[in-house]
């Protein structure tokens, strides 16, 4: 049975090694403007996660969405926070956000893979679904502004 | 083993932290450093002539000014105003006698291929240099196409730092009858 939290693992893993990018970039290039810490790279860091999950072993077969919701939120508050990146209530208001986007592309990234599984496409589902989805959370983004 | 499931990502999470709060604890102080280095070498640059620069207190009322440095010949303005995408944080290099000796963008967050064009577009900055009127977008500006909003920011910017200079920013300390 594939452990339930598997996605946070990754997600943990990935948030990590973006910080430690972000956090070099700023220590040995100080002039580089580098991506915001916004809805656009939340998402990327979430779908990578979705997507190592799919390919590492597969998808979980049941979620535990409460459990994912503090454990996102204290990956998002805790590696930026610790990375330096950010500090107090934006750090709070990026684990809150980061945690309903999230949870909310955790849901639609699974829903379409299960349906794409079983076509011809599935071995590039997981990329196909992600980058549509990234460029969906683009959109909705850009209307934010 | 399903009732502690969690502990992997836990351990994950941990670690995670616990590696980055130790590089962030070692990087700190070269990463100080490389800032200092980095922005003496980009003061040089923008006020060609300047020997030395000090940090003065800015206590106007211009909130688009956020640090003043000053050198022999002039001053180098750091401001920040509001873009279409979020705050645009420039360096403007002014001259005692209010023209523009150069400006850079530090940070913005503008719409790539639009108002991320004031990075680097030269036609558009260049319109700023050696220029001592006040600067209107539409009038003695052309803006960015499509980006009205970000050029508008960059001229507000550099109209603040000349202001400061000349006195016209009744706040400013860099004439006597300032402040």
């Amino acid at each position: 049975m594939k452990n339930s939290y598997r996605l946070n693992t990754f997600l943990a893993v990935v948030t990590g090694l973006v910080s430690l990018v972000m956090m070099l970039y700023r220590t040995f290039s100080p002039a580089a403007i580098l991506p915001p810490l916004d809805i656009l790279m939340l998402s990327g860091i979430s779908l990578a996660a979705l997507v190592l999950e799919h390919y590492l072993g597969g998808t979980a077969k049941k979620r535990h969405w409460l459990g994912m919701a503090v454990f996102s939120a204290l990956t998002f508050a805790l590696l930026p926070l610790a990375a330096g990146l950010l500090s107090g209530i934006a750090a709070l208001k990026f684990a809150a956000v980061g945690c309903a986007v999230f949870l909310a592309l955790a849901f639609l990234f699974t829903s379409v893979c299960d349906r794409l599984a079983t076509g011809t496409a599935s071995p590039v589902a997981p990329i196909l679904s992600a980058g549509i989805l990234f460029l969906a959370v683009q959109a909705f983004a850009s209307m934010l502004l | 083993m399903s009732k502690k499931e969690w502990l992997q990502p836990a351990i994950a999470l941990v670690l995670a932290a616990v590696i980055l709060l130790g590089a962030s604890l070692a990087l700190g102080p070269v990463a100080q450093k490389n800032r200092q280095e980095e922005l003496q070498s980009l003061l040089g640059e923008l006020l060609p002539g300047a020997q030395s620069f000090t940090q003065e207190e800015y206590t106007g009322d211009d909130e688009i000014i956020s640090a003043v440095y000053k050198a022999e010949n002039g001053y180098v303005i750091e401001t920040v105003t509001s873009g279409y995408a979020g705050d645009i944080t420039m360096l403007v290099g002014v001259y005692s006698d209010g023209t523009i000796a150069s400006l850079v963008v530090r940070d913005m967050r503008e719409t790539n291929g639009l108002g991320l064009k004031a990075l680097s577009d030269v036609d558009f900055l260049s319109q700023f240099l050696w220029n001592g009127t006040t600067l209107t977008v539409g009038e003695n500006v052309d803006a960015l196409t499509g980006a009205t909003v970000t050029s508008k920011a960059v001229a507000k910017a550099v109209n603040a730092a000349s202001a400061y200079v000349t006195g016209a920013d009744i706040g400013s300390s860099a004439t006597e009858w300032g402040g």
